[in-house]
């Protein structure tokens, strides 16, 4: 099995510039530049949920991810996994996958990142930059494939914001009994909706995106849970301690595994 | 900064929520809470750019054929992360009955050591996402490995995941 790396930039699709490759057809529609209509609105109301989550200097959350891929046989199959994510700026960052294998713990500080799999104490080390958005964009780069990259970055709005192409706030809505409000935004590669709280303290609930550049148009579905932006943090949070009988593996280049 | 910012946010929302179910809001085509999805789509639509992008990998196929999925002895279960195993008839998917009766097949073979079934080692070179069984870890210069009824497995990291690859002993 295959897995794409850059679903992590389903969010950076934005900000890529539009250059056709030679070898796709174009269609009538697509020589046409997009109009752009963004609802002012819809900018505000992701840039209130945004700057809290860039300005803490600490935060943690729990995502629950669906990504959908194509199989071989033109189906959609889905896979799933959450993430446990606690990080402290500008550089530390501490995530717990839990996906269809074992358990793996990503420690990120001091210039290494640090892959660990607790119940066959299995590690994997390799370099990290000074800052998260640095060190995520490393880890992309290697296929380490984390849809939840962008919302750890320092610049998410900017990322979000700068190449939408249209934005409309949709209105209220409910996920769950949760209320929420609604927002749905394209841009040149993926449509994304994202479902945020309202009141004093705006969070992002949910995002949905569909990926329009890839046969079938997968989504990545992303569900947060237990937004906390000053979290008690212990002093080994960031911190991998190689157990005795802890053994060194590889990484393997390139994405996949899920 | 935080509350004047969720302040206005409460404020605006509200006020858009309304000036979305009156349709009146300025400034261009604005989703309308009245006939919301016409406009959507009208949007969407017009705005569909399918030529751009280099970095798209649109050869992210999920191999669901290639894996076995039932080795016997040393080998794995499902270990190639994909049901797709005859046996189990999912194209008879839409009848539950025949469905349920394929699965306790299925069931009684794999727990009657006596009953014929297909036993075939896994190729080197398969990946799993979990060992089968009860292995036994064999430390070599710089890595592990893991014996597995003799057949021998390599973890690696791939992406956020750890990965077993079947290899020869080394």
């Amino acid at each position: 099995m295959y897995r794409s790396r850059y679903v992590f930039i389903l969010l950076a699709l934005f900000l890529l510039p539009g250059n056709a490759p030679a070898q796709e057809k174009q269609t009538k529609q697509t020589k046409t530049a997009p109009t752009k209509d963004v609802d002012p609105l819809a900018l505000d109301v992701l840039r209130a949920v945004a700057l809290p989550i860039e300005q803490a200097h600490s935060f943690s959350f729990k995502a629950l991810v669906s990504e959908e891929e194509l199989a071989s046989n033109g189906q959609i199959v889905t896979f799933f996994h959450s993430v446990d994510v606690t990080v402290q700026r500008p550089d530390k960052i501490h995530l717990i996958f839990r996906g269809k294998g074992e358990r793996v713990d990503f420690y990120t500080q001091g210039g290494t990142t640090t892959m660990y799999a607790p119940d066959h104490m299995l590690y994997a080390t390799i370099p990290a930059k000074s800052t998260i958005d640095e060190t995520v964009a490393a880890l992309e780069a290697k296929g380490v494939d984390m849809p939840i990259g962008p919302f750890l970055r320092s610049d998410l709005y900017d990322l979000a914001a700068k190449a939408v192409i249209t934005g409309y706030v949709i209105g209220r809505a409910k996920i769950f009994d949760q209320d929420v409000h609604q927002l749905a935004f394209s841009g040149p590669d993926a449509d994304w909706q994202m479902w945020v709280t309202g009141g004093d303290a705006p969070r992002i609930v949910r995002v949905e995106i569909v990926n329009r550049k890839l046969d079938g148009k997968p989504r990545t579905i992303i569900q947060f849970l237990d937004w906390d932006l000053s979290p008690n943090i212990s002093t080994d949070e960031f911190s991998f301690t190689k157990p005795a009988n802890a053994n060194q593996i590889d990484l393997l280049p390139g994405s996949g595994g899920k | 900064m935080r509350l004047s910012i969720a302040l206005a946010l409460c404020v605006s929302l509200v006020s858009a929520d309304a000036a979305a179910q009156l349709g009146r809001r300025g400034g261009g085509t604005h989703v309308n809470m009245q006939n919301r999805s016409a406009n959507v789509n009208h949007n969407f639509n017009n705005n569909t750019n399918i030529n751009r992008n280099a970095n798209v990998n649109v050869n992210r196929n999920v191999n669901v054929n290639v894996n076995n999925n039932y080795h016997g002895g040393g080998g794995c279960y499902n270990c190639g992360g994909y049901y797709h195993d005859n046996s189990w008839n999912w194209g008879s998917f839409a009848a539950g009955a025949a469905v349920g009766v394929a699965t306790t097949a299925v069931v009684a073979a794999a727990t009657r050591p006596t009953q014929t079934v297909v036993v075939a080692a896994p190729v080197v070179g398969t990946m799993v996402p979990t060992l089968p069984g009860t292995c036994a870890a064999i430390t070599t210069p710089g890595s592990v490995i893991y014996n597995c009824s003799h057949i021998y497995y390599r973890p690696f990291y791939q992406g956020t995941s750890l990965v077993y690859q079947v290899v020869t002993y080394p």
